[in-house]
């Protein structure tokens, strides 16, 4: 509660509007497309607007808003020098750096949940429901996933937490997660999008699609779920394993 | 009683990379209150930081009240620290940072907000206490940062500078609340590189310099360490090539300096007993030999101690 009463500054109030107000913003630019040159097909409105809606939401404003908050949680408690104050308490690190999840996990999806709840609403998509429901879950789970990943990345790299973060997200999650290979089964890209062909109403056409087979994973999505929530305590977990044997000494140089 | 040693180190070196932080440290010392003197660089915040876990030795081992400080939940019930830096979130009030604290402590919120008021109170922060840190002034700051130190009541107090930054009346203050949580009988250790400030609070000190502990004990224990050690006397007199002849001829001294100046002259005198050379030249005076305006020995100062001790370490004597 204290880590969350903290994060309510104006700039994280302003972070998150732009956050929410992105995927709103892009569809009105549609639409307004749609209705200056062409209409989207109406057998293929579901298909294109649920793919939208998930590089929109689940993977950026979810991701980018995880990534403002839990990627320099460890850096910004070491720059202010306020890490030992925490670290001399009875589990303080632990407490600490739950409380910070929770926080991005927070911020993340509430921010996607607006967003996704406006976009979807003003789309032209014959499913809406169906779409926004799906969209919620998807963003739900990516703030569940990319808030440990980020944790655990600043963790590691405190110093260059935001660069480290972007790097990995960019090499990992979006090349290494579209490589048809079994390291694209580690990212978090590849459950949700695996997810996402099997809760939106994607068009016959795109789910047979060959190209589908190997971008996206069988099995049922209590499996990708699973897998999902796996990884997050996992990295959850090695965040917080970290914390405790990384020696964040906050003395200034020369101090000695 | 116990005999568990509050602070042991055995063997501890600490070394940042090529860094030496401390070297070869082994001590044990019983609950009490402890001054750890030395100046910038001496590995004081090193050994603070290996005393509350944030630091690992590279070599040797560390146990407080008995305990392995590194992710010692049941020790950190036990220690208060004041670190020397300021590093209290600026956004909330020192009510707020101090209750937030001591919920970590496992306190509910309402008995945390309770206590962390009664503590603010004790330190003098009743003022200020509910608006936001950023808006204190060095000495509330400071203030703030020894309320969330004692306000769980730790066994072992752990303070670093915790007078920097306050002004004389709360300086007196502050010695005070400290002699009163040491007269009852808790442990304390307060590093400062300023003498006086830990002579006000107690006489047992840890003198550290290059990352090793030169002394420990009390002043008089020092003093016995010392006994042999060339001291300086310093005389401002009439006559100062004649009060260095008198005494080089009495034995009494090793070396002297003469400063002249108009008026009277300075001599520096380098002895082994300082106080066999401060009665004779007491006679000359009384015997009318010399006239003497001002003889200093300095002996009773910790930085007398100090100033010997680091010139042995550094091999000057």
């Amino acid at each position: 509660m204290y880590e969350w009463k903290r994060s309510l500054t104006a700039g994280r109030l302003a972070w998150w509007f732009v956050m929410a107000a992105f995927p709103v913003a892009i569809t009105l630019l549609i639409l307004y497309v749609q209705h200056q040159e062409e209409e989207i097909p109406t057998e293929a409105r579901d298909s294109v607007w649920s793919v939208l809606f998930y590089i929109m939401i689940p993977c950026v404003c979810t991701a980018m808003s995880v990534l403002l908050t839990a990627g320099p949680a460890v850096a910004s408690e070491l720059e202010q020098r306020s890490w030992v104050y925490l670290a001399t308490r009875p589990n303080g690190i632990f407490w600490l750096l739950i409380g910070k999840y929770l926080v991005a996990f927070t911020w993340g999806f509430t921010a996607a949940a607006l967003g996704a709840t406006i976009a979807v609403s003003i789309s032209n998509a014959d499913s809406r429901g169906q779409i926004l429901v799906a969209i919620l879950a998807l963003s739900f789970l990516s703030a569940l996933g990319y808030s440990s990943l980020f944790l655990l990345l600043g963790t590691i790299m405190p110093r260059r937490a935001m660069v480290f973060c972007v790097m990995y997200t960019v090499i990992v999650e979006a090349i290494f997660g579209a490589i048809p290979a079994i390291i694209n089964r580690g990212t978090f890209q590849f459950r949700l999008r695996s997810l996402l062909v099997q809760w939106v109403p994607l068009n016959e056409n795109v789910k047979d699609d060959p190209f589908m087979s190997y971008v996206v994973g069988e099995g049922s999505p209590f499996m990708h779920c699973f897998w999902l929530l796996t990884l997050a305590v996992l990295f959850l977990v090695a965040a917080i394993v970290i914390a405790h044997r990384k020696e964040f000494t906050t003395a200034a140089e020369g101090d000695v | 009683m116990s005999t568990t040693p509050m602070i042991q180190f055995d063997g501890v070196t600490k070394m940042y990379g090529k860094v030496l932080g401390v070297n070869d440290i082994t001590l044990a010392l019983p609950p009490g209150a402890y001054g750890l003197l030395g100046p910038n660089g001496a590995g004081k915040s090193t050994l603070l930081n290996l005393l509350t876990g944030q630091l690992v030795p590279t070599r040797g081992s560390v146990q407080i009240l008995g305990l392995q400080p590194r992710n010692n939940p049941e020790l950190m019930k036990k220690i208060g620290f004041c670190p020397g830096f300021e590093g209290m979130y600026s956004s909330v009030s020192g009510l707020e940072w101090v209750t937030y604290l001591l919920e970590m402590q496992g306190r509910t919120r309402w008995e945390a907000k309770l206590r962390a008021s009664e503590c603010l109170e004790t330190v003098g922060m009743q003022e200020g206490m509910r608006r936001p840190i950023s808006t204190y002034s060095r000495g509330m700051r400071q203030r703030t940062k020894l309320a969330q130190a004692i306000a769980h009541e730790p066994e072992l107090l752990i303070l670093d500078e915790p007078l920097s930054g306050l002004d004389p009346v709360g300086r007196a203050q502050m010695t005070d609340l400290l002699k009163g949580w040491i007269q009852q009988g808790r442990s304390i250790i307060i590093a400062s590189h300023v003498l006086h400030e830990i002579e006000a609070l107690t006489d047992s000190f840890l003198l550290i310099s290059g990352g090793r502990v030169l002394a420990s004990g009390t002043a008089a224990e020092v003093h016995e360490l010392l006994f042999k050690v060339p001291m300086e006397v310093r005389v401002r007199c009439r006559n100062g090539a004649h009060l260095a002849a008198t005494a080089m001829e009495a034995g009494l001294v090793e070396a002297v300096k003469v400063h002249t100046s108009a008026g009277s002259d300075t001599v520096e005198l380098t002895t082994r007993n300082a106080s066999q050379l401060s009665q004779q030249i007491s006679g000359w005076v009384a015997d009318g030999k010399m006239i003497v305006f001002e003889m200093r020995t300095a002996d009773d100062s910790l930085q007398s101690l100090f100033n010997s001790l680091m010139r042995i370490h550094r091999g000057e004597l």
